[in-house]
């Protein structure tokens, strides 16, 4: 055990800190641009699904479902191998990348949205109306705040997923941090040095990124009474992203 | 999609190597299942020891959990094929390496799985279930673990298809997993369009029929409780 | 049937509800006069919340008419394709609504609004009052069932009395014709119902014109002006509250005495 400690050499992933650094800066842009067009393409593919006309929330249902099954990588392969070499033109990856990553995302977002949607009581709508008020009141005041409070959570997973996602598109040549890590740790032949660096990068980031949005749901939830303070503590730590798919009935 | 292709479909090379894709394919619901039963035994003593009172199981439990949850599995993949055989650590074939990865990143989100399962077993159980004498591993076994089983398992079919869709990565260790048959295919026949779309229809199939699977489960189960 | 008289605010013609095939509500009439109160008793899910619903348009009837405070409202046609073509209908069952309070067995208060913005947000967006009136509104809605000092609270801090009684100034706020109370006392600990009957009362006293859906025999013999009887969405029997002391029918016999002795 001790030699193997003592033949650990981290000076190289110190020296390269700065090609790291751009992978991550890299990673960073084409999380958040993904996680942006998903959110649109969800609350499209929500609006789908709950629409009146029935040829459309099919299509939206059978859309989901569909993107749903799909692996990233999958996708990726084909689009950037298969579809480019098929129709004589060729992605750029990043924009390739961003574009897999939001449309995969964007079925997850949309269920999440759909579920929100439906857990907000219905006699919320109900007094709204009672009162008088119109329904755009009702729905910009009175609705979507509760089901943003709702969904936040689901949201919050979902983001982490890219994030780590990322580290897939380093397959199609995206230099991201994995990439960065992969070309270092061939070029000194130190494998264990850069993917555990990689590896430990990743989790401080997820970590980070879990936090700040604890601290945006608990903004968002600031009406409601705290709940035992011990537990929130403790997941904190426990979970990263602990909270399942579905949102939580409120 | 395809009719919309402004070229022509080259079944006949799908075709001829239908055989390498599906032994291709069988291979990586292999790895996934196998990934999966780890993840599924693994989740339940972590999700216990992260509930435990003493900080000694609590602690490394939270870390392992936090781990498997916050690291890419790409990177989990890499480490476990590359980092850990240059140390000398261990040496992994292609296919224990995508299982031990699947298995332990699984790992995490089954015990959270589990975790969540178990709280939401009301705590009256627990109480009427010592109110007929029951002792407390007895009460667990016997009432708590049944009930909290049959809460997890639509979210461990989740869990059971994105293992699925991670199970595709592992070409790129030199798992022979149907891209790997494509890419070999691909280059010998430059047919990459077809072998590509055959692989990706084929284990999105897959993924699919799981998918969809584990949505009837979860309706038929919540029918069971309604009931 | 009788024509829409001056003294009367309030009128069904044979209104009727349902859900799919089901009939929820069968061909109703009736009539409320201003200032009176009525109470609506029944076994559950006779139908009491769904004639009250269809009152104030939440869940529009299927046929007949309404007519309030002079006004005919019919059910509304369903713009499936086009819903913009709904909207002057739309607007004017919300001129409806807000001429007509309604206070829920669940409260339904607005859990992200504080006290105050619950009851201010009505009087914003329907009277047309600026921030700073609609909370000085608000503010004396609140003094009126006693819950000025919690108006910056969250509604989770309150208990379910204190909720209702936020609920009841929400309705109050617009200045309404006319209060539906469903079961505003149903969702209560026992020790709360009091408080809250206490306001209605007070309401009542001071000439609101009322239509209550309750259980507590206790207040409506007291307080209502007549007493309506319904089972399987029908009104079986109406009469003062002295004739329901004698009952004629013997479903309402039946399900009087299930309430005294139950
Ligand atoms: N949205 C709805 N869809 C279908 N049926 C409903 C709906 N709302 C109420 N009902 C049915 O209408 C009947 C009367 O309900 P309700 O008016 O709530 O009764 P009550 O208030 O007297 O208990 C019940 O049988 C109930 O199941
Ligand atoms: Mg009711």
């Amino acid at each position: 055990m001790t030699t193997l400690f003592a033949a650990l050499d981290f000076g190289p992933v110190w020296e390269m800190r700065s090609e790291l650094l751009k992978g991550i800066g890299n990673m960073a842009l084409i999380a958040v641009v993904s996680f942006a067009l998903a959110i649109v393409g969800g609350l499209l593919l929500a609006g789908m699904r709950q629409s009146r006309s029935r040829p459309i929330a099919w299509g939206g249902f059978l859309l989901i479902q569909f993107l749903r099954g799909i692996a990233l990588y999958v996708l990726l392969l084909w689009m950037f191998f298969g579809l480019a070499s098929a129709g004589g033109f060729q992605f750029q990856p990043i924009p390739a990348g961003i574009l897999a990553l939001s449309l995969l995302n964007s079925a997850y977002l949309a269920e999440i949205f759909r579920a929100g949607y439906e857990a907000v009581p219905t006699g919320q709508k109900e007094a709204a109306m009672a009162c008088g008020l119109p329904r755009r009141t009702w729905f910009f005041r009175i609705h979507l705040p509760q089901v943003t409070q709702i969904t936040l959570p689901a949201m919050g997973n979902v983001f982490v997923d890219i994030i780590k996602d990322t580290s897939i598109l380093s397959a199609i040549g995206v230099t991201e941090l994995l990439r960065e890590s992969q070309r270092w740790a061939q070029f000194y032949q130190l494998p264990f040095e850069f993917y555990t660096a990689a590896a430990l990068i990743y989790l401080a980031i997820v970590t980070l990124v879990t936090f700040g949005w604890r601290r945006l749901e608990r903004r968002a939830g600031r009406h409601l009474q705290t709940q035992a303070t011990v537990r929130r503590s403790r997941s904190l730590l426990f979970g990263i992203g602990a909270r399942s798919e579905t949102a939580p009935a409120p | 999609m395809i009719a919309v292709l402004p070229f022509a479909f080259d079944y006949s090379v799908v075709s001829e190597h239908s055989g390498e894709l599906l032994r291709g394919l069988l291979l990586t619901v292999e790895v996934a299942a196998c990934g999966f039963a780890l993840a599924a035994v693994l989740g339940l003593p972590l999700a216990l020891a992260g509930r435990s009172r003493t900080p000694l199981l609590r602690i490394p439990a939270t870390m392992w959990i936090a781990l498997a949850r916050g690291v890419p599995l790409l990177i989990v993949i890499f480490w476990l094929y590359y980092a850990a055989a240059q140390e000398g650590l261990f040496s992994l074939t292609a296919f224990i390496a995508g299982m031990l990865s699947l298995g332990l990143t699984g790992s995490g989100y089954m015990a959270e799985i589990y975790r969540s399962a178990l709280s939401a077993v009301p705590t009256g159980q627990f109480e009427s279930a010592a109110a007929i004498g029951l002792s407390r591993a007895q009460a667990f076994r016997v009432v708590i673990l049944p009930q909290a089983l049959r809460t997890a398992i639509p979210p461990a079919m989740n869990t059971f298809v994105m293992l699925l869709k991670g199970a595709t990565l592992l070409s790129v260790i030199g798992l022979a997993d149907m891209f790997y048959a494509a890419k070999l295919v691909a280059v010998n026949e430059f047919k990459p369009f077809e072998l590509y779309t055959a692989a990706a229809v084929l284990v999105i199939a897959v993924t699919l029929v799981a998918a969809i699977g584990s949505g009837l489960v979860e309706r038929r189960l919540s029918k069971g409780v309604r009931r | 049937m009788s024509a829409t008289t001056t003294s009367s605010l309030l009128e069904l013609q044979q209104v009727t509800k349902q859900f799919g095939t089901t009939t929820v509500l069968q061909p109703t009439d009736l009539q409320v006069r201003r200032g009176e109160v009525v109470c609506v008793i029944g076994p559950s899910g006779s139908g009491k919340s769904t004639l009250l619903r269809c009152v104030n348009f939440i869940a529009p009837p299927s046929t007949g008419t309404i007519v309030f405070d002079g006004a005919e409202y019919k059910p509304p046609t369903d713009h499936r394709w086009v819903p913009a073509l709904g909207m002057s209908e739309e607007k004017r069952l919300t001129r409806l609504r807000s001429e007509i309070g309604m206070v829920f067995q669940q409260f339904n208060v607005f859990p992200h609004l504080t006290v105050r913005e619950n009851v201010a947000l009505g009087c914003r967006k329907t009277c047309g009052l600026s921030r700073a009136q609609a909370n000085e509104r608000a503010l004396a809605e609140l003094t009126r069932v006693g819950m000025a000092e919690k108006a910056d609270a969250y509604p989770e801090r309150l208990s379910g009395g204190q909720k209702q009684r936020v609920a009841i100034a929400r309705a109050l706020a617009l200045d309404p014709k006319l209060m539906l109370f469903d079961e505003a006392t149903s969702a209560l600990d026992p020790e709360l119902v009091n408080g809250i009957l206490a306001i209605m009362r007070e309401l009542a006293e001071g000439g609101m014109t009322m239509m209550v859906v309750t259980h507590e025999m206790r207040f409506a013999m007291e307080v209502a002006d007549r007493v309506i009887f319904m089972d399987r969405g029908a009104i079986v029997e109406e009469g003062t509250p002295e004739q329901f002391k004698a009952p004629q029918h013997e479903r309402t016999q039946t399900f009087l005495r299930s309430i005294n002795h139950g």
